[in-house]
């Protein structure tokens, strides 16, 4: 079997600023992930038509990505200023 | 068709991998398009890149990214800490794929030395790449099934690949990287009385692509063996393929495996490879640049700064080009790619072919 911690050849590479930043998004994904699984199971319980969970993994992946994007709740002067898009005065 | 490995795992397994599948279909669609957005509008203002060098530095200020990045990366990763683990706990079941086949022949060399260059990266960040454990080919097998979703496991895009081809029957078909077979079982599927052949570098692989072609009721011979030194005697087949392995070789492996390609095709015999070319957009090329870095693939831009048609020539392949692939609907775009929002590799066919043997004009000495 594969033990992939033996592959592991220093750190990933950052791409969202930090390796620390990297690491902490790559947690929220794999909790999202659970979620899904745990939210699946729930509709299984309460007797829904099991289509709704890709449904339901999809969307709950909309919102992930929504609040995890780096710009999200700044997008606007963030991308403004980077882009100097503001509108002029 | 027969069972697979996905067949296996339990429903939060298969939640899972939904999970995965959903996440690349988003970062491929909104994220990817976001992007663009961020793209067209900096160089609206910026003026559009000349260059492939300038195009890259474009796409890195474009704020989203790094987050396309990440995602990329991260779905990868992530994707195969699932897999593996999916595959370890149902090794009990798994385990058995790997059986000597019956009707197919899975040709082992526990001599073969994997050379350095395939050795010491993990090709698409899988850990242990496809040989390093008996587990990794099926680790291989479930991974490919996260990235094509709902296109008939998989088989679907080989299938239509092997559609192109010209001829209405082939002696024999060599298909260079074979993998589990995905590649080669089409070829026999389509023509039935050919010898079909796949050479791999990866035991576990061969042995679970005989599985698999047994299963289908295909009678194919998986070869444990090196694309650029096959073993298969001088001019003795009649099409020479392969999909998705050009790109993982480097340039002078690349350069042994076209000799090696000419010196087994028969005179007349055909050469099609799918693999991946730029597209003229440099956004696109761009991205994908960094996609190989993205995903440890770091021979493929050397792929495609390779001068195909100087270098096949070289070892007497002529004719040598790239064509377009649409891997939608199988269809050869000689006019280039047509615009489409989503992101998408950029699958493209390398043909070229041996000259039929000159006939020697009467007289000649
Ligand atoms: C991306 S996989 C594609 C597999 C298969 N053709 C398919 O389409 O599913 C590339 C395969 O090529 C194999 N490979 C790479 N270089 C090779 C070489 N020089 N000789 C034999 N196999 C090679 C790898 O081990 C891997 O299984």
């Amino acid at each position: 079997m594969i033990d992939i911690d033996e592959f592991a050849e220093g750190p990933e590479p950052a791409f969202l600023g930090s390796a620390t930043v990297d690491q902490l998004a790559a947690m929220v994904l794999t909790l999202g992930m659970e979620l899904s699984v745990l939210a699946a199971r729930v509709a299984e319980l309460e007797d829904r038509d099991p289509a709704t969970d890709s449904q339901s993994a999809s969307s709950l992946l909309t919102r992930l990505f929504a609040n995890l994007r780096p710009s999200s709740g700044h997008s606007r002067p963030l991308v403004a200023e980077r882009l100097d898009l503001a509108p002029r005065a | 068709m027969a069972r697979i490995a996905l067949d296996t795992v339990g429903d939060d397994d298969r939640r899972r991998i939904d999970y995965l599948t959903a996440m690349r279909k988003l970062w491929s669609t909104d994220v990817f398009g976001r992007l663009r957005a961020e793209f067209d509008a900096l160089a609206e203002r910026e003026g559009a890149p000349a260059t492939l060098e300038e195009a890259g530095e474009l796409v890195d200020r474009c704020p989203s990214y790094g987050w396309f990045g990440f995602l990329e990366r991260g779905a990868q990763v992530l994707k195969w800490r699932v897999v593996n683990d999916v595959v370890e706990r149902n090794w009990d079941a798994l385990g058995d794929d790997l059986r000597p086949p019956h009707l197919s022949r899975a040709e082992l060399d526990p001599d073969l030395e994997l050379p350095a260059w395939y050795r010491d990266h993990d090709i698409h960040c899988q850990p242990g790449g496809v040989w390093g454990a008996d587990a990794s080919a099926l680790v291989y097998e479930i991974g490919t099934q996260v990235l094509h979703v709902g296109r008939n496991r998989g088989l679907e895009l080989h299938r239509r690949f092997t559609a192109t081809f010209p001829g209405e029957t082939y002696g024999r078909i060599v298909d260079m990287g074979s993998g589990f077979g995905k590649s080669t079982r089409p070829f026999k599927e389509r023509y039935a009385d050919a010898d079909v052949i796949g050479i791999e570098f990866s035991g576990p692989c061969v042995r679970l692509a005989a599985t698999r072609a047994d299963d289908d009721g295909l009678e194919i011979t998986f070869r444990q063996g090196d694309a650029s030194a096959t073993g298969l005697p001088d001019a003795s087949t009649d099409v020479v393929t392969g999909t998705m392995v050009l790109h993982e070789m480097p340039p002078d492996v690349l350069r042994a495996t076209f000799a090696e390609t000419a010196r087994i095709l028969a005179p007349g015999g055909i050469v099609r490879f799918l693999e991946f070319t730029r597209t003229g957009d440099l956004f696109r090329d761009a991205v994908m640049e960094d996609h190989a870095w993205r995903q440890n693939e770091p021979f493929m831009p050397g792929l495609m700064e390779f001068d195909v048609e100087r270098e096949l020539a070289a070892v007497g392949l002529a004719g040598a080009r790239w064509v377009p692939f649409d891997e939608r609907t199988g269809a050869e775009l000689p006019d280039g790619y047509p615009e489409r929002a989503e992101w998408h590799l950029p699958w493209a066919v390398l043909e070229a072919h041996k000259p039929a043997a000159e006939t020697v004009e009467e007289g000649a000495a």
